[in-house]
């Protein structure tokens, strides 16, 4: 009930906007296909479109706000994700303790701008003085990796082979052996893959015995109250926010409505299990009322 | 998540404390044969973790799984360790005694001797028991240990002295676990004694509590009779 409402009212006030719309210079996604049969088709976003066609439309989105990725992330959470991303790496507090013989070999996927990837090393530097473990940030998008790679030259690990970056489909991982990593961390990338049990598989393939999965996502919030007001929200200012700042629309509609399809944090923590991972307690930890969530596993 | 409010006798295998299969479990086992040799520090967990041949990302698991600091994760599940072998101990040998305060000083006196591989290093864990922000885990698990020994030595009690039992329990478990910490003794015969001594004050309380109970009742019943029969004179 909600949802329509929201998606009613939201669809009325759309039009004039959308007619206000500033020609943009931007790669817009494609109009996609109709669907050919219900096997072939996956959402994106509340549409329906055939599965080939999603990672190309999904490389349009974030070919689009690749340069405006941050500040947008930025305004449209208050800044909010910045805290997420660093509880996270709290969480995992990952690092090679100092009486290990044995460096980390982590790996960021769609880690496109590097947050996670510099927060991690520089987590393990800090408390474990870990200046050894290595760091393979791939991501499906060369724009959004470009953008990795500019940071990375400021940063203080521009002048060591620590730091790898890789264009990888995040469900095949081809260039990425089995059994290879110890840290498998995914930041908001997950919910954007055609077949997410697919990437959950190929994490669990490309972990060592031991080795962790951890996902940082948005995810589902429980009381209606809070989960009406956040709708309303995320539907009808963030897409604005979108126009007026990185003068996209499209993209940030694809954005929330990707976020409301994404499966609930019960279920998500099944289709881990699912790929073989053992799931310690508590399964998940909701961050803000559940507007995002960690999940973890262990590849025993 | 649900957590279960209510604790039952009869739904076997649902009130584990702990389960040996998980691998924080196996990560924490081991860690606690080292404290005789590091004490209670991260360290336990770090040679613990490379002991087992696991990988560091494993180190994850336990920060996972609380914010509290590994020192007190440690103490905490030490705690839980041993009050599974109180259960574990109480389903193999039957406790022998005449009445449930003879069985409770036993027991007592059971879960302290599990206290002596690591008496050493005990002061230390404790110390992080009574941090303030990690009060209300500690003072859980100590409520936890006085309910199983009181159910274990036979408590029926369902009144108020069921909250006074339990309470009584615990401050007696607490003080003889700090005398031994100071105690030289052979085999800890001194805190044995202290625990006895213990007991029988916490007897002599409770009878005296009964006494006074069944005083009072008499009292009572005597003084609405007596009103009655003013009543019926007229």
């Amino acid at each position: 009930m909600f949802q329509q409402s929201i998606k009613g009212s939201v669809g009325k006030s759309l039009k004039p906007i959308v007619a206000l719309r500033f020609n943009s210079s931007k790669v817009t996604p494609p109009p996609p296909q109709p669907p050919n049969s219900h096997n072939d088709t996956t959402h994106f976003g509340f549409k329906t479109v055939n599965k080939q066609d999603k990672e190309k439309l999904v490389g349009g989105v974030f070919s689009s706000v690749a340069s405006n990725y941050d500040l947008m992330n930025d305004v449209m959470s208050a800044g909010i994700h910045r805290l997420w991303k660093h509880h996270f790496i709290k969480k995992l507090n990952a690092g090679k303790r100092p009486n290990s013989v044995e460096p980390l070999e982590f790996l960021d996927v769609a880690g496109g701008t590097g947050d996670i990837a510099f927060g991690l090393l520089a987590n393990a530097e800090e408390n474990f003085g870990d200046y050894e473990s290595k760091m393979t940030i791939a991501d499906i998008n060369p724009d959004m990796l470009k953008e990795g790679e500019l940071r990375y030259k400021k940063s203080k690990w521009s002048d060591s082979d620590r730091v790898e970056f890789l264009v990888q489909n995040g469900e095949t991982m081809n260039k990425i052996p089995d059994n290879s990593k110890d840290v498998y961390t995914i930041a908001f990338g997950i919910r954007n893959f055609t077949n997410i049990q697919a990437g959950l598989n190929t994490a669990y393939r490309v972990l060592k015995p031991g080795g962790i999965f951890a996902c940082l996502e948005f995810s589902q919030i429980d009381n209606p109250v809070l989960d009406y007001a956040y709708q309303a929200y995320s539907f009808s200012i963030l897409p604005l926010m979108g126009q007026l700042i990185a003068n996209d629309r499209d993209s940030y509609q694809y954005l929330v409505e990707s976020i409301r399809k994404f499966p609930k944090q019960e279920e998500f923590k099944k289709m881990i299990e699912k790929a073989g991972f053992y799931v310690p307690e508590p399964g998940y930890e909701n961050l803000t009322f559940g507007v995002a969530a960690i999940h973890i596993g262990i590849k025993i | 998540m649900l957590k279960r409010l209510y604790h039952s006798s009869s739904h076997i295998g649902s009130n584990t404390i702990i389960n040996n299969n998980l691998i924080e479990s196996k990560i924490f086992n081991n860690a606690i044969k080292l404290i005789p040799k590091y004490g209670f520090s991260k360290n336990c967990i770090n040679e613990s973790i490379k002991n087992l041949k696991y990988s560091d990302s494993l180190q994850s698991i336990i920060s996972w799984q609380s914010d509290k600091s590994y020192e007190f994760q440690l103490m905490l599940y030490f705690l839980k360790q041993k009050r599974q072998e109180l259960e574990n101990f109480t389903k193999n040998t039957k406790v022998e005694g005449v009445d449930e305060y003879e069985k409770l000083s036993k027991l007592i006196k059971y879960r302290l001797s599990l206290n002596s591989p690591i008496i050493n290093e005990l002061s230390q864990g404790m110390s992080q028991l009574i941090l303030p922000y990690n009060l209300n885990e500690s003072i859980d698990e100590l409520y936890n240990l006085s309910d199983d020994l009181a159910f274990y030595s036979g408590d029926k009690s369902h009144s108020f002295d069921w909250y006074a039992k339990r309470f009584t329990i615990g401050s007696i478990y607490v003080k003889s676990e700090l005398f031994m910490l100071n105690d030289t003794s052979e085999n800890f015969e001194n805190t044995q004694e202290f625990v006895d001594k213990k007991i029988d004050e916490f007897k002599m309380l409770s009878d005296t509590y009964n006494n006074i109970e069944q005083w009072a009742i008499f009292n009572g019943i005597s003084l609405i009779n007596l009103i009655k029969s003013q009543l019926i004179r007229g």
